[in-house]
């Protein structure tokens, strides 16, 4: 009785240390709890809730074509989660990726010295695979910071000129660090009250509606993940940022960043498009890669 | 521009992927703009044989994926790729079949 | 060993430097250039064999998606399960250009290739083989090609 005692004492000591610490992402761990569940119950069955979520297909279509339940890990493939017939068109895609040019680039401009002799590896010393440790919190200049904002940094300290964000140069190399991070979970943390404030902006630019259709992320993304608009298959809000950077098959084939995907897909549902890598978009990618805390990265991927 | 390949053995079949640089852009002939410049020949040699003998045009694809596959093939033999575009550039290379 | 004439596709239709390479007969397609600037499907398919007459039959294999994600890239399959065919050419009906690609089998390959093709938009897209004895079999397909929705 007495070791249980001192046994329970111990354990409440350290946990009381670790709680304390946690306390900045209480809110938070209660939202992404819902979140997940909120997606997992939706594509448990869609046959059974059919009438609720996916009312724009028939019960034939979904016994035929689509793939559930889906795992926690299985949202890591967006919208091409649940489809079969898209699923295996871009398994055809992705037997030779068109992507792996990508990567090939960005592992040779990773390699290639600046002009003081220097590498990427002098900023990022456990090397290229820790895609899974952006964007983080720092609690120095209390910013959120993107990936593409470390590589600028580096080259930047190296007295370089920084790339432009979105595409291009940024996103090959980036491209190259998510490659190599492949199967890294992520781990977003929220380290102090000025990243808790971060994370309820990107929570609220989240469900913030824009635009002259009045839409917001959570309206499609959420509400709607699963549904179609025209052509295309909505894809869930959960595991949305782990196949970044993205290389989009549309219009001859892209790579795009989280910030570039986020900025267009915002002037896509006709509202102003925002500036890459300002505090919206930033605490934005925050809120929502903090949703899918402990999946598993698997980037760059091929998407429509 | 780069020939980016997998290329296995299995019994004696080789089955070779190949994935091209290559824009393929059907330029104002497909209603953009510029010069089309897209890959017009491409061949495959093993041991001095055509194994593989293509003619696209510029309604194949950016960066050409091909696939295919051959008979007579051994764990460490060389395959010639070779392609030539309609501006006359061309390249080759090497691969060693595993 | 049979040698091949080369003369590649486009070379009339851009000023360009034309390289030839005599490696002996040729290509239906480097035969007839012509076909690759037919702009009907029948058109095309005259100009590379000189004539429209195909048997529609199981010897020619096509393999699509009934919907392509991207009409930039969509993948095909094209096989056949003839020995000694000669070629094989895939038209896409509604390309401004319908001839899109062409084979000369080789003894020792397998009739089976894979690659991605660039549709503009709905329509047919046809496999023709010859045969040893010069008949010509099809194999059609309607693809479905969609624009994407949401864009950005």
């Amino acid at each position: 009785m007495l070791k249980r005692l001192i046994k329970i004492a111990i354990i409440s000591m350290i946990s009381g240390s670790i709680v304390f610490a946690a306390n900045f992402n209480a809110q938070a761990e209660k939202d992404r709890k819902a979140f997940v569940n909120y997606f997992l119950k939706k594509f448990q069955d869609p046959v059974k809730n059919h009438a609720q979520y996916f009312p724009y297909v028939s019960v034939a279509e979904i016994k035929k074509d689509y793939r559930y339940p889906l795992s926690f890990q299985d949202f890591q493939d967006g919208s091409l989660a649940w489809y079969k017939p898209s699923r295996e068109q871009f398994a055809e895609l992705n037997e030779f990726p068109a992507y792996s040019l990508e990567v090939d680039d960005g592992e040779a401009l990773w390699n290639k010295p600046f002009a003081n002799g220097k590498t990427y590896s002098s900023c990022f010393p456990k090397g290229p695979g820790v895609r899974n440790d952006y964007p983080y919190f720092d609690t120095k200049t209390n910013e959120v910071v993107t990936i593409g904002q470390a590589v600028n940094a580096c080259r930047v300290k190296n007295g370089e000129k920084p790339y432009k964000y979105g595409k291009g140069k940024i996103a090959k190399v980036i491209a190259y660090m998510a490659f190599k991070s492949r199967g890294k979970k992520i781990h977003v943390t929220i380290p102090s009250m000025a990243a808790a404030k971060a994370y309820e902006h990107g929570k609220k630019e989240f469900y913030k509606q824009r635009g002259y259709l009045s839409l917001s992320c959570n309206e499609c993304h959420v509400k709607s993940a699963g549904k179609r608009l025209r052509a295309e298959s909505l894809s869930p809000a959960l595991g949305q940022t782990t196949e970044m950077p993205v290389y989009r098959v549309k219009g001859n084939g892209t790579l795009l960043t989280l910030q570039a995907r986020l900025a267009g897909c915002v002037k896509g549902t006709g509202a102003e498009k925002p500036k890459l890598q300002s505090k919206t978009l930033r605490d934005l990618s925050y809120f929502l890669t903090y949703m899918s805390n402990g999946m598993k990265l698997y980037g760059p991927d091929t998407r429509k | 521009m780069g020939i980016k390949a997998i290329a296995k053995v299995k019994h004696d079949v080789a089955t070779v992927k190949l994935l091209v640089r290559h824009p393929m852009s059907s330029g104002k002939l497909g209603g953009g703009k510029g010069e089309p410049k897209f890959i017009n020949h491409l061949t495959v040699k093993h041991g001095g044989r055509v194994v593989y003998d293509m003619y696209p045009t510029s309604a194949v694809s950016k960066n050409p994926y091909i696939k295919f596959a051959f008979k007579g093939a051994k764990k460490g033999d060389v395959i010639k790729v070779w392609w030539q575009d309609n501006t006359g550039a061309s390249e080759k290379k090497d691969i060693k079949l595993k | 060993m049979k040698r091949r004439k080369f003369l590649g596709l486009g070379f009339t239709s851009v000023a360009a430097v034309a390289t030839l390479q005599t490696l002996g007969s040729a290509s239906i397609l480097s035969d007839h250039p012509k076909a690759y600037d037919a702009t009907s499907a029948d058109a095309a398919l005259q100009g590379a064999y000189g004539t429209t007459n195909v048997v529609k039959d199981d010897k020619a294999v096509l393999k699509l998606p009934d919907i392509a994600e991207n009409g930039a890239a969509v993948p095909v399959t094209v096989s056949t399960s003839l020995s000694n065919a000669k070629n094989m050419t895939i038209i896409i009906d509604n390309n401004p250009r319908p001839l899109a690609a062409s084979w000369e089998l080789t003894e020792g390959t397998i009739p089976k290739f894979s690659t991605r093709i660039k549709m503009r938009k709905t329509g047919n897209v046809r496999l023709i083989v010859e045969d040893a004895n010069g008949k010509l079999h099809e194999a059609v397909k309607q693809v479905k090609v969609t624009v994407g929705g949401c864009g950005g």
